[in-house]
């Protein structure tokens, strides 16, 4: 009897461990190219987490070294491990990176052909992605990319309701772009004159003034870390950056849409910050430091001080203002650092 | 284009034949079956005959005498056993036979749709493709316009690449008319040849900015270059799953029970729309 009932147990564990295997979901990251690190994968696979609780789209990572098609294996890849099938609405993208073949390609599925249309895939691959992977930073590469997707499911979201004008419908049909990956190539940022037109970037004789210049320079995409309106520690900041196209596409996008507070002063006169209404979150304030007689960004103790959670909205970093925290009296802040 | 005088108002019109534009295209083919409801048919009386025929065979002719004459015995099988038994076997074969032929015909109907079905898609992504010829025209022509007006032989160049866009997708156009139950391979053959002269033009008015790295290097024909892209991956795609169903469908209508009901049901052989030679190894739209 005991024989029994031992070996009922042990089909009964043998089936419910079958069963959970069956319905373990795949991970959101398989780095069967071993391209990335232990923590770039944990931090990419958590960050890329949060995308389907927060906007419904499951985006999965995928490194290969096959020497198929890229888009073929893509495409079966998007059905084999069942990408989309963690959002309720099938909403599903997957990036296929292959070193071997050194190219990328974002599949996208046919729930979200509406929002990140191809052209779009293939800017953001080629205005954001690949700048970074040419740089040897893939990990940073990817994520970038995310803020990206982000952002435009946030816009689509104000517009018209995420999804609502959506197919409903599983797998993909071949939507997207696939680029040269580049990979550790070497990347040279666009860069530009330290003068603009007839109108030079310095010297800035107020922080507004410094303040237009920059969003000039980012409008023109000039990357050059030069320009006058910029203090030295944030010249070797940006020297040490990558600095794409699209993040200066999104800078003016993004500020575009803010409306600007008069800037304020420390006692000194020497410091200076320009801010912008909590609810409009995805504008952080930007210092400025005068030295000598022009105005200066200075966006070195500004990314100290500055830090963005995932839906694009900044925070203040532990570290907190330092020096620039007289501009920020009159406000209070969550647990987290956020704007009330 | 017309406005701007990029394009003739000819090939203005051209254009717009080809594209569709004031002429949608008719909807995907989707032939029923007319010998449908005679299999069907064909089925019911077979049954009922057989059922017939077993109860003329097993009762009726002689009389019942009495009841323990039918009534089994201990060892013993009566008449009526026999007769019930054998109609039981008759009417349980045919069932079977009627259940798995019902099902395999509704099968074949199914895997004909999937056929019909995707290859609305093919359509479809080719169409996208032809709807992307007018702005990749006005944008690369426009620049070069702008450019170089004066040149004649660049006028001559992007007038002589806009012709031929225009009148390989006209005739893309008439082959897909042509095709009509998929069942003719050289038709297939025919869209082939089409998309692939349309492609050739394309890639010729894409060459045109090979010249000027301020075009290639700017978004909107980053923008222009992303939707060519994804329009051919779209097609590949397209093309490689209708061929999976076709393969799943010509292999279902010649293997039985299949084979059996294909011939009387209207059932045929599809063709595939095959790739062109090397077609996968095909340079991508890149500058």
């Amino acid at each position: 009897m005991i024989r029994y009932v031992v070996v009922g147990l042990a089909v009964a564990l043998v089936v419910t461990i079958g069963i959970l295997l069956l319905l373990r979901p795949e991970p959101i990251l398989i780095d069967e190219a071993e391209l990335l690190e232990r923590d770039e994968r944990e931090f990419i696979s958590e960050y890329h987490g949060y995308l389907v609780q927060d906007y419904d789209i499951d985006y999965r990572v995928f490194t290969t070294d096959s020497e198929r098609l890229i888009l073929e294996e893509a495409v079966d890849l998007f059905e084999r491990i069942g990408v989309g099938s963690q959002s309720e609405w099938s909403h599903g993208l997957l990036l296929v990176i292959n070193p071997a073949l050194d190219q990328v390609r974002l599949e996208v599925g046919y729930s979200l052909e509406g929002t990140f249309p191809d052209a779009f895939v293939a800017y953001i691959e080629q205005r954001q992605m690949v700048p970074f992977f040419a740089d040897g930073r893939v990990a940073d590469g990817i994520l970038a990319t995310t803020e990206l997707i982000v952002d435009r499911a946030q816009r689509a979201a104000e517009r018209d309701g995420f999804g609502a004008d959506e197919i409903w419908m599983i797998g993909s049909g071949g939507a997207g772009a696939q680029t040269d990956a580049r990979i550790g190539e070497g990347y040279e940022a666009p860069s530009g004159p330290v003068e603009d037109g007839d109108r030079l970037f310095s010297p800035a004789g107020s922080p507004e003034d410094a303040l237009s210049a920059y969003f000039r320079a980012m409008d023109a995409r000039n990357a050059n870390p030069n320009l006058p309106i910029y203090s030295p520690a944030t010249q070797a900041m940006l020297d040490e950056r990558t600095v794409t196209p699209a993040q200066m596409d999104m800078v003016v996008r993004t500020y575009r849409d803010c409306t600007a507070e008069p800037a304020r002063y420390d006692q000194t006169g020497q410091l200076a910050v320009i801010r912008y209404p909590p609810a409009e979150r995805r504008c952080a304030p930007l210092f400025f430091v005068k030295q000598g007689e022009p105005w200066m960004l200075d966006l070195a103790s500004m990314s100290r001080a500055v830090r963005f959670g995932r839906t694009n909205a900044w925070h203040r970093s532990e570290a907190g203002f330092g020096e620039y925290g007289f501009a920020f009296e009159d406000w209070g802040f969550d647990g987290n650092g956020f704007p009330r | 284009m017309e406005r701007n005088g990029v394009i003739t108002p000819e090939q203005a019109d051209m254009l717009r034949k080809s594209t569709g534009q004031g002429d949608p295209g008719s909807p995907p083919k989707a032939p029923t079956h007319p010998n449908a409801g005679l299999v069907v048919a064909v089925f019911l009386v077979v049954i009922l005959a057989a059922f017939i025929l077993v109860i003329a065979a097993g009762g009726g002719s002689e009389g019942v005498d009495t009841v323990s004459d039918i009534l089994n015995q201990p060892g013993e099988i009566g008449d009526m056993n026999r007769s019930l038994s054998g109609i039981l076997t008759v009417g349980l074969l045919l069932a079977i036979v009627a259940i798995v032929s019902t099902l395999s015909f509704n099968g074949l109907v199914s895997k004909e749709e999937a056929v019909f079905g995707a290859w609305a898609d093919v359509e479809s992504t080719l169409q996208r493709r032809s709807d992307l010829i007018p702005s990749l025209v006005e944008t690369v022509s426009g620049y070069l316009k702008h450019e170089r007006e004066t040149l004649e032989s660049v006028a001559e160049i992007r007038s002589a690449a806009i012709d031929r866009a225009v009148t390989d997708q006209a005739e893309l156009r008439e082959a897909l008319e042509a095709v009509d139950k998929l069942e003719d391979a050289s038709a297939l053959a025919a869209v082939q040849q089409a998309s692939a002269e349309v492609d050739a033009a394309l890639m010729e008015i894409m060459a045109l900015a090979e010249d000027y790295p301020e075009l290639r290097a700017s978004d909107q024909f980053l923008e222009l270059q992303g939707q060519l892209e994804g329009t051919e991956n779209r097609i590949n795609v397209a093309r490689i799953r209708f061929n999976e169903v076709v393969e799943t469908y010509n292999g279902a209508i010649r293997r039985a029970p299949g084979s059996l009901l294909a011939g009387l049901g209207g059932f045929r052989r599809k063709a595939y729309f095959k790739a062109e030679e090397g077609a996968s190894a095909k340079p991508r739209v890149q500058f």
